[in-house]
């Protein structure tokens, strides 16, 4: 059976072979910057585009509210009045200001110019950044995963308020035992008994946080949050914050006064320092890399039907897709689980009593 | 926006929905839900003890519910052996009694006979004499006449005292 599979894969792939060798490197280029547009952040919730009778592009999607901070004003409209144009060639004028739109960051266009302008490096020449607090795609996702895990927790703390001691229904059954699991399985194992009462709180708000934005971000036409740089470097921020803010004597005293000759203090202190900032960068890295990695695979076999301009391909692409997503459902789960369980292995680093 | 560069904007808002998360889920989520769970731990626990507590109590009071039974067994065993000698003494003793009253009843009437038989044979002694004496008297008043009327006399007395 396993060899048939292997056969037939490798009949396509020799089909197909030969058409691949007609596409050119530049359209491969484009499949990059497609892959790279699916898993950035946007400005709107774009689900499909469509080509109508008279042979006009639309696109079918939601616009965002677009928020600017600069010089203590804000700017806010809809993401709409780009026009869903992001190659800075939309210019939108508000409050006497101009914006323009290039590669899903907004310009603000100096004063008298009509029209962003580029040197020979593709940069912006005629314009400056404002603060965008946009309620951007990522955002937006961040905004119902907020509502759902608010919908999901607080209905089963308020069921398990009434019900006390009771045996567990609804969804206080699905709950309840993951929120057991992150207090027995990670929580005290790491932090102890005595001290992990005080981090469950956090623990558990960032696994389910976690877990229900890489779920999201898995149904298609998702936003790609957990495999956003700036959302894992947020919660590791959180994980360093609280790390050295409850570090106690021990976990001080081995960082400035390693138990070590005193010669080897010019080596052992710097790199004790730069420890504490590269265990929780290491999170942000973990996180990151593999949600996108994931996110890049799936769309890598989506585009090589694509590549190739072969519908044969097609079945392969799907099979390969459907257990990439069903991968990726272990691996939501399994890096909310690693994240939560490094997070609570450096706190509990920080607070025990002796070595 | 570039893969690798954090964007503020997303920094800011994950920071703000993220503390927000924290405050509302560990009052009302994670509190109750942990709460719920280790108060039913410690019921169980409480449960599984006095479970066992019950169940010592109970072999201890089978155990003595059996010595119970075995005390009672004994008793009843005493009762029936005591009951047992009691009838049997009460019956001996009834036969003796039975015995010493047939003997006295017998002794008695034995007594009696002899005392009426005496009477009689004094009172018979008695009356004979008596008739001896009045049978002599009319003879010797009817001396003179006949020997018939004698034999007579004699014979009416004979049947008189018969008679009597």
């Amino acid at each position: 059976m396993k060899h048939l599979t292997n056969f037939i894969i490798l009949c396509f792939f020799l089909i197909t072979s030969n058409l691949s060798a007609e596409s050119s490197k530049s359209s491969e280029k484009s499949f990059v910057d497609i892959i790279m547009h699916h898993i950035g952040d946007s400005h709107e919730l774009h689900f499909f585009n469509y080509t109508d009778k008279n042979n006009v592009n639309h696109s079918f999607s939601i616009p965002l509210p677009i928020i600017l901070f600069n010089n203590n004003k804000f700017d806010i409209f809809m993401s709409s009045e780009f026009n869903h144009n992001d190659d800075g060639s939309e210019v939108v004028n508000i409050n006497n200001k101009k914006f323009s739109k290039f590669h899903e960051t907004i310009y603000q266009l100096n004063y008298g110019e009509k029209k962003l302008l580029f040197n020979e490096n593709h940069e912006v020449i005629n314009a400056s950044k404002p603060l965008d607090l946009s309620i951007t795609k990522n955002v937006f996702s961040m905004f119902i995963s907020l509502l759902l895990l608010l919908l999901i927790f607080v209905s089963s703390g308020f069921k398990a308020k009434k019900e006390n001691i009771t045996i567990p229904n609804g969804f206080l059954s699905f709950t309840e035992p993951l929120v057991v699991f992150v207090k027995d399985n990670i929580a005290i194992p790491n932090i102890g008994v005595k001290n992990h009462k005080k981090f469950l709180p956090y623990l558990l708000t960032v696994f389910f946080f976690i877990f229900i934005n890489n779920l999201l971000g898995l149904i298609p036409s998702g936003a790609n949050l957990t495999g956003n740089i700036a959302v894992t470097l947020t919660l590791s921020f959180f994980t360093l914050f609280i790390t050295n803010i409850s570090g106690n004597k021990n976990y001080w005293k081995h960082i400035f006064m390693p138990s070590v000759p005193l010669v080897l203090y010019p080596i052992m202190v710097p790199i004790e320092i730069i420890g504490v900032i590269t265990k929780p960068f290491a999170l942000m890295i973990r996180l990151f890399a593999n949600i996108t990695a994931g996110h890049i695979i799936i769309l890598s076999l989506i585009s090589l039907i694509f590549i190739f301009k072969s519908i044969f391909i097609a079945p392969i692409s799907v099979g390969f897709v459907l257990f990439m997503n069903i991968l990726e459902l272990l691996v939501a789960l399994l890096q909310a689980y690693i994240f939560t369980l490094l997070s609570a292995l450096f706190i509990g680093q920080a607070v025990a009593e002796h070595h | 926006m570039n893969l690798v560069t954090p964007d503020f904007g997303l920094i800011f808002w994950t920071s703000i929905v993220f503390i927000i998360l924290l405050l509302i889920l560990k009052k009302f989520a994670w509190k109750p839900i942990i709460d719920n769970v280790d108060a039913r731990n410690t019921k169980i626990k409480n449960a599984l003890m006095s479970a066992e507590e019950a169940e010592k109590k109970m072999i201890s009071l089978h155990a003595k519910n059996d010595e119970i039974i075995k005390k009672t067994l004994l008793e009843r065993d005493n009762l029936i052996k005591e009951a047992k000698e009691i009838s049997n003494k009460i019956i001996s003793d009834a036969k003796n009694e039975g015995n010493k009253k047939k003997e006295q009843i017998i002794k008695n009437a034995n007594e009696k006979i002899k005392n009426d038989e005496a009477a009689l044979k004094a009172d018979f002694n008695n009356q004979v004499g008596m008739l001896s004496i009045e049978i002599s008297k009319k003879i010797l008043s009817k001396e003179l006449t006949d020997e018939n009327t004698h034999q007579d006399l004699i014979a009416d007395m004979i049947k008189n005292m018969k008679m009597q």
